[in-house]
């Protein structure tokens, strides 16, 4: 779209006066300002409204947001024993609503297939994968094989990674269908920017969604019975997300449990204990991996289908990293569409010819370890020493099935303010959106995301690695 | 389309073994962080009274130390052990170890409370503690803040007007 003339000489003095950072020559897309350097049209009420506040007016706003974030317990520990509020960054980041709107329906078409795809693998006879990739994961469990999960979903709350390239195009990096965690720092970011940073927001009509509502529905969908008991199991209070675990646990209206409150009664099913009576679970929510380890029998119960589990058990297979390679293929087969988004281009180790070229260029790749999570197991090589690279080399070359090679992606970066300093910074930053899907099929993938900020020193931006929160807003 | 079925909203307040797991070291922690504070201001406005200086401080301080289970390692200073630093001893550990017992258990308004207190306790300059006076006023601010942590459970769980014992009961089991 054409920058007006009038809107651009605005621009131009918003970027001189708040001192925004200066693009390096041929640098990646910065999605608050046009390729001239000058504030984006989407950006400019924001830009102003912080201008007005001035570096001195920002700092108290975030020292007064810092303390909202201590003060709520709005944290992601790193150590059991430390607590750590959630660092964030409180200038939004802004998706208009159509370039949302392809988004989410690429988020959900590729939540549809990936689900078609595990019960295809557990019960039906799948072949678009492999064999000796699935069987080569440790991720697929043969022993699920032939089970149908409830309603026939595996999937039910998903998280995708994906990357901004410029111009309204999003790549996916990876997508996450175990227990993706996020979406509370999702809401609290965008409550607070909100409420905290009025001036941001008075001249934006942010997108509403009721996540609570969804999440409702898609719980209650899932059990025959008409009041179903449902409770969310925690790893406990020492977690790195339990912020999350109670937030949704309160949002949700349903009982928070960790392990040690349950047991699998002589029936069969899974029983929570109480000081006034013992009840039976109809669903778990789970928020941990290891549930025999949490809950003894667990599995069992869920295999002779006394228990519901979100996300089922098995859905790791579709997790795996070098599976990735063969979602676009899923979603042709399963739903005879092209995919909507794309997805980093990827390769697998295996084959010979691809070792060579992977070999031959891994200064300019990125590696992943197979199972590899939260930023574990990603090396960069282009942003590494290029020591690394011979050891990585010999590593892949002894277990091939224990990587994948990825492009390196020249992906977007955002403005951050430093209140310590008084300035601000570009950082790199990719989105994590969400979806869910409910018994009767639907998906539905919440506006806007998480976005986290890498450090100022890499791409990996996993709050785990030492990343920030940004609120996303998508706007109309 | 079928109809969504319902949830049920009524079973966040279940009395689980981990709540009152939780509910028992939440109530621990912020009595035994209260007590440090009472005993501590207690200590150093004796001392003040008796009209004795920092020798006679130190070795007020050294005793309460002792009697709360803090080993002193060399030279450490006993009031930073106090008021910061022992893992289960402190002052500042217990208001930590509540507030993390808070979160699982307690109203989002009585976790504020407990982090109020801390936020306001951890902007205290910790040189300030060889002061007798700022001392006692640390001790003092938390004993204060403490109060407002009572009220906050008091507001937010229970309710301001007296309940009956079945209200309580059914409160907490609904």
């Amino acid at each position: 779209m054409p920058r007006p003339r009038a809107a651009s000489r605005k621009a131009d003095v918003l970027t001189s006066t708040l001192d925004l950072p200066r693009p390096a020559a041929d640098g990646p897309v910065r999605e608050y300002v046009d390729a001239d350097g000058a504030v984006h049209p989407m950006y400019q009420n924001l830009m102003s409204a912080a201008q007005q506040l001035g570096p001195q007016g920002l700092r108290e706003r975030w020292r007064r947001a810092k303390r909202d974030v201590d003060v709520n317990a709005f944290s992601f520990l790193l150590d059991p024993k430390t607590f750590r509020s959630t660092p964030t960054d409180w200038i939004p980041r802004i998706i208009h609503k159509d370039e949302w709107d392809r988004i989410g329906a690429g988020v959900e078409q590729r939540l549809k297939a990936l689900n078609m795809f595990l019960l295809d693998l557990y019960c039906g006879t799948q072949t678009i994968v492999p064999d000796d990739v699935i069987y080569s994961s440790q991720f697929f469990y043969p022993d699920y094989q032939g089970f149908r999960p409830a309603k026939d979903v595996f999937v039910h709350v998903y998280g995708i990674d994906l990357v901004h390239v410029g111009g309204g195009s999003y790549v996916i990096l990876e997508d996450n269908l175990r227990i993706p965690s996020g979406i509370s720092y999702q809401l609290k970011a965008v409550e607070i920017s909100q409420r905290l940073f009025p001036e941001f927001a008075s001249a934006y009509q942010v997108v509403p969604y009721d996540i609570a509502a969804a999440y409702r529905r898609m719980l209650g969908s899932l059990c025959d019975s008409e009041d179903p008991t449902c409770v969310l199991l925690t790893d406990g209070k020492y977690g790195a997300a339990f912020f999350e675990h109670r937030y949704l646990s309160d949002l949700l209206g349903i009982p928070l449990v960790d392990g040690s409150d349950l047991y699998i009664g002589v029936d069969g099913r899974v029983w929570v204990k109480k000081l006034d009576g013992d009840a039976a679970v109809d669903l778990i929510y789970r928020r941990v991996e290891d549930l025999e380890i949490f809950v003894p029998g667990l599995t069992e119960a869920y295999l002779q289908r006394k228990v519901i589990l979100v996300n089922g058990m098995g859905t790791s297979a579709a997790d795996d990293k070098l599976v990735f390679l063969w979602v676009p293929e899923m979603i042709r087969h399963y739903l005879g569409e092209e995919p909507i988004l794309e997805q980093a281009k990827s390769y697998d180790l295996i084959d010979q010819e691809t070792m060579r070229y992977v070999l031959g260029n891994l200064d300019e790749l990125v590696l992943k370890v197979r199972q590899g999570y939260g930023g574990l197991g990603v090396y960069i090589l282009p942003d590494m020493d290029p020591s690394y690279r011979s050891r990585l080399a010999r590593q892949i070359i002894e277990e091939p099935r224990g990587y994948i090679a990825q492009e390196t992606i020249d992906f977007s970066k955002h403005v951050i303010f430093d209140d310590e300093t008084k300035t601000f910074e570009d950082r790199y930053v990719d989105l994590r959106v969400f979806a869910i899907q409910n018994g009767h099929g639907e998906t539905q993938a919440f506006p806007g995301g998480l976005t986290r900020v890498a450090r100022s020193d890499g791409r990996i931006t996993n709050n785990s690695s030492g990343g920030l929160c940004k609120p996303t807003w998508v706007v109309r | 389309m079928t109809e969504p079925r319902s949830v049920s909203l009524a079973q966040d307040r279940w009395i689980t073994d981990s709540r009152v797991y939780n509910l028992i070291w939440l109530g621990r922690w912020l009595e035994r962080a209260e007590n440090i504070a009472r005993v501590t201001n207690a200590a150093v406005l004796r001392v003040e009274r008796d009209g004795g200086g920092a020798a006679a401080l130190d070795a007020a301080l050294r005793t309460l130390a002792a009697s709360l289970g803090i080993i002193l390692v060399d030279d450490a200073d006993p009031a930073q052990e106090i008021m910061l630093r022992n893992e289960s001893s402190s002052i500042l550990q217990c208001l930590r170890n509540a507030r993390s017992n808070a979160t699982q258990v307690a109203p989002v308004e009585v976790v504020r409370a407990i982090c109020d207190v801390i936020l306001a306790y951890e902007a205290v300059d910790p040189a300030s503690f060889d002061s007798p006076r700022q001392l006692s006023e640390a001790a003092a601010g938390v004993m204060a803040g403490l109060i407002g942590v009572g009220q906050s459970v008091e507001d937010t769980w229970f309710g301001r007007e007296a309940l009956t014992e079945e209200e309580i009961y059914h409160r907490f089991a609904q």
